[in-house]
């Protein structure tokens, strides 16, 4: 019994070079203890370990490739398109929530020490309300942001009609078709 | 886009302060080695740099290149004073297998995760970001770097305006960094800097698995994370979730790496990461605390003693500490309004918010299961991949069992800030759950391939446990030692399938318990209290109020479903200031899918 054991092991692992070729440690057991059916068990349960693996990595390796294929197509698609100037690259993506000239114009004219705030309306209406005064912060800083117009020696108006402000204010200058900019007289 | 070189010159400093202690450390040598840990040189550094001028800037120093040039000057001058006195061997790199298709799996991972590198980089330079999509980001995450790079320094003023001031400084600080070395306020230059980020990413794991695992596992998992659509995708984002990621995945990695081998310097590896996490986001110090508690007590089972120097990295949270001394010396909130840690000690109030926690899981679950399939394929396709990690914990327990104990308290940890959390389940899942997953999808892949790697070796075996010495302090350790290493990998896999059926059962019956727990029974007075207090003092908070609340209810009928409740308040800023006022609050008699209380203005009560 114990000697048919031994030899479907050997039999199994006669090609022992090539089986460990394939990959590291597949092949027979190795080492002083135990029997031959023993060590015939250790092979196999090690060899059996070694294929889930190999297995495995086939699968993570087919499924990486697949989307690989996708990605490498995108990069050389986009090899050939055009770069963006840092700037452009900065302001364009803000054109999505409001005229990216009103930014410009409200950077350039907002002094560095300045206060101010924003105001937007309703007219006409505005969807993202609360996205405005946001788009304005972020690109006004170091500006001081206040939420109170009382405090605020800049205002600028979106979609809002300035005089229904009831402020007083030495001057208005347009940032476009949809806000105004307005110096605050105190 | 056109990228100036200015960048070029920062990044360069950066990777020479991770090289630097990479050398120090052992992990590299010049030659060819310096270029295969490119990428794990640039993390390192870029995480070192960002604790060191986080630090700087904490204390009071000025925010400038300068700042930066001569932190990194001093550290590399220390990394070098350190290799000429004590030096290091360097690790080597496993030997290359000779089998073929050993090599054909490295080979094929190897070109795929460089195709995607030089792919992400192209897509980098012809894309723009989307402010819409990344609005966290609009909001306060690149505001508070302006107002770093505009005030050269943390300003309590212009901190105290933006939202979320409690958040740590380190992405904010490395945000304006670049806007110095980018020569102005170009928050475009942020994606170009989160897109190297993310490449050197990929490289470090790569860098770092190959000292341990054999290649041919280590590169097609890595490759799998690199092609991930949930990866690649988000790779250019200026959100922090994503470098969080990176960097926890990283010190778990480094964390597994000691314990496998009892090499000290895979722990310092694993401080830098995770120190670099804790002051990157909250979230990223509960993972980097729950990785070093569970890298502790594992480390004490299997390296006895010598196991107890894992405790250095707790020392993150003395950063977090540090973080929080200055909030408060500047009258800034030092946590997060969305919800309070105290309530976990609560039992009454989690056992009245439990569908939030039922609605959590199944969430978390679901979440994790798309990102799983779409970065590895359809369930059955995943079968060999759980295969080779199941079989894998027999052979090598104690990483195993360190990865998964970490994998499951990490999503503990997740789980339990969506039980006690103010805002809308739904909504404050919507809003983070699928930013901040992936973190565990990621390190789950890397970390599986770390395992089985490591199972698969038969000549490089771990540490042996030491003979103890009879009345040893630690033999009550020795039992589970023997499970948790190589001489009994069957008890071990039993113990782990033993306890991952009690903490499954665990969450089932917490998650599931609200059917008959505290829905449908009497209101629980404490925890009707507590409710409002977070509902309403968290939405104070989240306005800039320095408000403490105190809430007294009492029944009002009968039937004990209507309550009058007297709320007082007391302003920090203004103690003499005491507003209060009464509260109604009606409540169902059940009510198992639905909020069972409503106060008098409407607010539902969870």
């Amino acid at each position: 019994m114990t000697g048919r054991w031994v030899d479907t092991g050997r039999a199994f692992w006669k090609g022992r070079r090539s089986a460990a070729a394939l990959l590291p440690g597949l092949g027979p057991a190795t080492g002083a203890e135990g029997g031959s059916r023993l060590r015939l068990a250790r092979s196999l349960r090690r060899n059996g370990f070694v294929a889930v693996v190999a297995l495995a990595v086939a699968v993570e390796l087919g499924s990486a490739v697949n989307h690989a294929i996708a990605i490498v197509r995108t990069g050389y698609h986009d090899l050939g398109a055009p770069r963006y100037a840092t700037r452009d690259a900065d302001l364009d993506p803000f054109a999505y929530f409001l005229s990216t000239d009103a930014l410009v114009l409200a950077r350039q004219l907002i002094p560095r020490d300045a206060t101010y705030t924003v105001v937007v309306g309703n007219d006409p209406p505005v969807s993202d309300a609360t996205d405005i005064p946001v788009v304005f912060r972020f690109w006004l800083a170091p500006r001081r942001y206040t939420s109170a117009v009382a405090d605020a020696q800049w205002v600028i108006t979106y979609h809002q009609v300035s005089k229904a402000l009831s402020l007083r204010y030495s001057r208005q200058f347009g940032l476009g078709p949809d806000a105004n900019l307005l110096r605050v007289e105190r | 886009m056109s990228v100036g070189f200015e960048l070029a010159g920062g990044d360069a400093l950066a990777a020479a302060v991770g090289y630097a202690l990479l050398a120090v450390l052992g992990f590299t040598r010049l030659g060819r080695a310096n270029v295969r840990t490119l990428g794990l040189s640039y993390l390192v550094g870029w995480s070192v740099l960002g604790c060191a001028l986080s630090v700087l800037l904490i204390a009071g120093a000025p925010f400038a290149v300068a700042t930066d040039v001569i932190a990194a000057s001093v550290i590399v001058a220390g990394c070098v004073v350190v290799r000429r006195r004590w030096p290091v061997e360097a690790l080597a790199l496993l030997p290359r297998s000779k089998a073929w298709l050993a090599w054909l799996a490295s080979a094929l991972g190897g070109l795929v995760v460089g195709s995607v590198v030089v792919s992400t980089a192209v897509v980098a330079s012809t894309t723009e970001w989307n402010p819409a999509g990344d609005w966290d980001a609009t909001w306060f995450w690149i505001p508070k770097a302006a107002s770093i790079y505009y005030a050269h320094g943390l300003d309590p003023a212009a901190w105290r305006t933006l939202n979320h001031p409690e958040y740590p400084p380190l992405i904010p600080v490395m945000d304006a960094l670049t806007f110095s070395f980018g020569g102005g306020f170009h928050p475009s230059l942020i994606m170009v800097q989160q897109t190297l980020l993310g490449i050197s990413f990929l490289l470090a794991a790569l860098a770092l698995l190959t000292k341990v695992i054999p290649s041919w596992i280590a590169y097609p998992s890595v490759a799998v994370v690199a092609t991930a659509p949930w990866f690649f995708s988000r790779i250019q984002t200026p959100m922090p979730d994503q470098t969080v990621a990176y960097l926890v995945t990283a010190g778990a990695i480094a964390s597994l790496g000691w314990l496998h081998d009892g090499r000290r310097r895979w722990l310092i590896l694993a401080l830098v990461f995770l120190a670099a996490a804790s002051l990157s986001k909250l979230e990223g110090g509960f993972w980097s605390a729950a990785l070093a508690l569970v890298v502790i007590a594992v480390g004490i089972v299997v390296h006895r003693r010598q196991g107890l120097v894992a405790a250095i990295l707790l020392a993150p949270l003395a950063l977090i500490e540090l973080w929080r001394a200055w909030l408060t010396a500047h009258g800034l909130r030092t946590s997060n309004p969305d919800y309070s840690l105290t309530s976990l000690l609560h039992p009454s109030f989690l056992a009245g918010r439990t569908a939030r926690l039922s609605y959590a899981t199944t969430a978390v679950a679901h979440t994790a299961e798309h990102l799983l399939t779409s970065a590895a394929g359809p369930g059955p396709v995943m079968v060999p991949l759980i295969a080779a990690v199941a079989l894998a914990t027999r052979r090598r327990p104690a990483v195993a069992v360190a990865a998964v104990a970490w994998t499951l308290l990490a999503g503990m940890a997740l789980l339990a800030i969506y039980w006690i959390g103010r805002p809308s389940i739904v909504w404050y899942f919507d809003v983070t759950g699928t930013r901040v997953e992936p973190t565990f999808v990621a390190a789950a892949l890397i970390l599986s391939a770390l395992v089985v790697g490591l199972a698969i070796q038969t000549d490089t075996t771990p540490r042996q446990p030491r003979v103890l010495q009879p009345r040893q302090i630690w033999r009550p350790l020795d039992r589970l030692a023997t499970v948790l290493t190589h001489r009994d990998p069957r008890a071990a896999g039993a113990l782990g399938t033993v306890a991952a059926i009690l903490v499954g059962l665990g969450v089932f019956v917490i998650a599931d318990a609200r059917p008959t727990f505290s829905r449908n029974g009497a209101v629980d007075v404490g925890a009707l209290n507590h409710e409002i207090v977070s509902q309403f003092l968290y939405g104070f908070l989240a306005g800039g109020y320095p408000l403490t609340a105190h809430v007294s209810c009492r029944s009002s009928s009968a039937d004990n479903l209507q309550f009058g409740c007297f709320v007082t308040t007391t302003n920090r800023a203004h103690p003499s200031e005491e507003p209060a006022w009464n509260l109604g609050v009606t409540c169902l008699p059940v009510s198992i899918e639905s909020p069972r209380c409503f106060s008098s203005n409407g607010e539902a009560l969870q």
